[in-house]
């Protein structure tokens, strides 16, 4: 459904982007409102689409799993609800699509904050944060499908929206904090620590989105008469236009941590045993984007020296270009596996170097008791057990 | 901490100290530059009350001066920023309304902020383009100011003013915000031309029009900047006739519609022939 939706909006999205902002501060800068419009609409796909696949992936590996479950639903609604709302702004021609795009804004708004105070094991911990959960879904109900009615946090003064927010994220937080120390195992300890950061930013992020709005609201304000425009100067609006660009990129990538953290989650830590398709995902993708990148620089530079040398060779440039990326193919994939298995996969990472060093030590050794006091060093250093011994067999000792 | 955070923080926290003292530092300046208390001789000027004047002052806000454009069509005021980047910045209501200008208000104070562009308090007024208002002819600068007392009342209470960072820095970069600091106070007025279509009463309605299109009326290359009207430049091709019809209707001679938020078209259109005729002549004469 979030899909169609997307799908459907995004001419909507490009055009509101482009008709919001003012030309002449676009003009200023030597940007082009359509490249701006391109840039922003990118920005806000790229965000939905990295949740929704990530999502994806942990519903069709997890669906078993309740707790899988709503984060599945929390990634799809939370990637998507901002984009939607921007698509299918409130308050203006309701078409059937509205009150589906009401719905997804509801469930990621509430899912989001759900997580901050369920997430890993489903429980409410301590019992009485249930009450700050059931509060806030009340709370956004009205916000969302009675915005007019004075429960509604969307009629609130945005000082009071922000303390609100406050509040109920600091809770969580607090929620958080008292589990991780109180209540979570030692692995979940490692898994959570990376998911809150981006369960925290997945509640604040949207909302960040709109606070450059209260910041800056005349930034580009396409209405200012041009007498003033041209009394106070471009570089005012220009300037003012470049803090929201910063601003919304910055909002953009911080929510795109929302999903990244769970990656690392699944990935480092083992969250829900899910990692291998992530982990292959991110070497072909990644492996993927860089061969494209040679190509089409290879193709570039190529046909530029061909066409130096030779006056021709557009041909005999895409020709060596691809011979080149099918010999760079496999070492490409080894060398970006390596990267990643370095920077999620420690355990497998950090156990092959160890014992890689390990060998190198002992085949140089005769003495027992080296050998046995670098099994030692090795155990100690990779494994840190708060005691470490070693029972070697007698050789004269038979068994019984 | 690894080495590259302790970098990277150390990088953020000296940029913050940055920005913190610089603002401080500007702040200083624009206060003191804003501050200044200028004591300024005002000519005494008469302000009519018939109504052929206050219509002739009408007539001269709407269409020459632009003073609409900022304080509203009803000139109640209009808040042009308010964030805290920008500040937080309105055009006054000129009204009696609530929130208008004291009653009280003597002539020789609406002198002072129109054609010196100081405030009662004897401080400068930013933005206020009272350096294109200086060569304003006293009687016409009176029948501005009979026009605005008599304009009706428009409760219109608008806030304080406070100024971001964002303004204070185009004060410093921007001379003619406080146009107090460009005005030759003491300076000889050029002698009012006749009304009628002639050179010099072209030249001086066009007065205004260099806030957009720059001090010789040559355009300028920033966004929003208006176009070239010298002789030799963008009108060049343009004949009188087109160039009263594109001022009328809107739509230049290639068919092309001005833009009314860049060029406010609707209020010039509503000059006299004879008016536009004299700016016509006056932009013949640029080279």
């Amino acid at each position: 459904m979030i899909i169609i939706l997307v799908g459907l909006g995004i001419s909507d999205l490009y055009e509101s982007f482009a008709s919001a902002v003012d030309a002449r501060s676009i003009d200023a800068l030597n940007f082009s409102l359509g490249g701006y419009a391109s840039y922003m609409t990118a920005l806000f796909l790229l965000v939905v689409v990295t949740h929704l696949f990530i999502g994806m992936v942990v519903f069709w590996r997890r669906s078993d799993d309740w707790m899988a479950l709503t984060l599945a639903f929390a990634l799809v609604s939370n990637g998507a609800w901002l984009t939607l709302s921007l698509m299918y702004p409130a308050g203006e021609v309701e078409t059937v699509l509205t009150p589906l795009v009401s719905a997804v804004t509801y469930v990621g708004l509430v899912s989001g904050i759900s997580l901050l105070y369920v997430f890993p094991d489903g429980r409410f911990v301590p019992r009485w944060t249930l009450v700050m959960v059931a509060s806030w879904a009340i709370l956004m109900a009205f916000a969302i499908f009675l915005p007019e009615s004075f429960l509604s946090l969307a009629a609130w003064p945005i000082l009071l929206q922000l303390l609100v927010l406050l509040i109920w994220t600091g809770v969580g937080l607090f929620a958080q904090l008292h589990r991780y120390l109180e209540v979570s195992t030692p692995l979940q300890r490692q898994q959570t620590k990376w998911a809150i950061a981006g369960l925290v930013l997945a509640v604040v992020g949207p909302f960040a989105y709109f606070l450059t709005f209260v910041i800056v609201p005349a930034l580009s304000d396409p209405a200012v008469p041009n007498i003033l425009y041209q009394r106070v100067g471009s570089s005012l609006f220009a300037l003012s236009l470049i803090v929201r660009l910063v601003g919304i990129t910055i909002m953009a990538l911080a929510t795109l941590i929302f999903p990244i953290s769970f990656v690392i989650a699944i990935l480092r830590y083992r969250l829900w045993d899910i990692d291998v398709i992530i982990n292959r995902t991110l070497v072909y993708g990644a492996l993927t984007g860089t061969l494209i990148l040679i190509y089409l620089f290879g193709v570039a530079l190529l046909q530029s020296i061909f066409r130096n040398l030779t006056g021709q060779g557009d041909q005999l440039a895409i020709v060596a270009t691809t011979l080149a990326i099918a010999a760079l193919f496999n070492p490409l994939r080894g060398r970006i596996q390596a990267v990643i298995d370095r920077r999620f996969y420690r355990r497998r990472y950090d156990a092959a170097r160890a014992l890689a060093a390990f060998s190198d030590t002992v085949q140089d050794e005769v003495e027992l008791e080296d050998v046995s006091q670098a099994l030692l060093r090795l155990v100690i250093e990779t494994v840190q057990p708060s005691q470490s011994s070693l029972w070697l067999r007698d050789v004269d000792e038979k068994p019984e | 901490m690894p080495r590259i955070f302790r970098y990277l923080v150390m990088l953020v926290v000296a940029a913050v100290a940055l920005i913190v003292v610089g603002g401080i530092v500007m702040g200083q300046q624009v206060d003191e530059r804003l501050n200044k208390v200028y004591e300024i001789s005002v000519e005494s000027i008469e302000i009519p009350t018939d109504q052929a004047s206050i219509e002739r002052g009408m007539h001269l806000i709407d269409t020459v001066l632009f003073c609409k454009e900022c304080h509203g069509d009803y000139l109640g005021g209009r808040l042009q920023f308010n964030d805290p980047l920008t500040g937080r910045i309105a055009a006054k209501n000129l009204t009696s309304g609530a929130g208008g200008i004291r009653p009280d208000t003597s002539d020789e104070e609406w002198v002072l902020a129109i054609r010196h562009g100081v405030d009662e308090d004897g401080t400068p007024l930013i933005e206020m383009p009272s350096e294109s208002f200086y060569s304003l002819s006293g009687e016409d600068l009176g029948a501005i100011i009979a026009y605005v007392k008599s304009a009706p009342p428009v409760d219109n209470e608008l806030p304080e003013r406070r100024l971001g960072p964002f303004y204070q820095l185009s004060i410093l970069s921007n001379p003619n915000l406080i146009p107090a600091e460009v005005i030759d106070h003491e300076g000889d007025r050029a002698p009012s031309p006749e009304p009628g279509a002639t050179v010099e009463y072209g030249k001086y309605l066009a007065t205004a029009c260099r806030i957009c299109h720059g001090p010789a009326l040559s355009g300028g290359p920033g966004a929003g900047a208006g176009l070239d009207l010298r002789a030799s430049g963008d009108l060049s091709k343009w004949s009188e006739a087109e160039f009263v019809t594109a001022l009328r209707t809107g739509e230049t001679p290639r068919g092309e519609d001005l833009d009314p938020d860049l060029m406010p078209w609707e209020r010039i259109g509503e000059l006299t022939n004879d008016e536009l005729h004299a700016i016509w002549l006056y932009l013949q004469t640029l080279q």
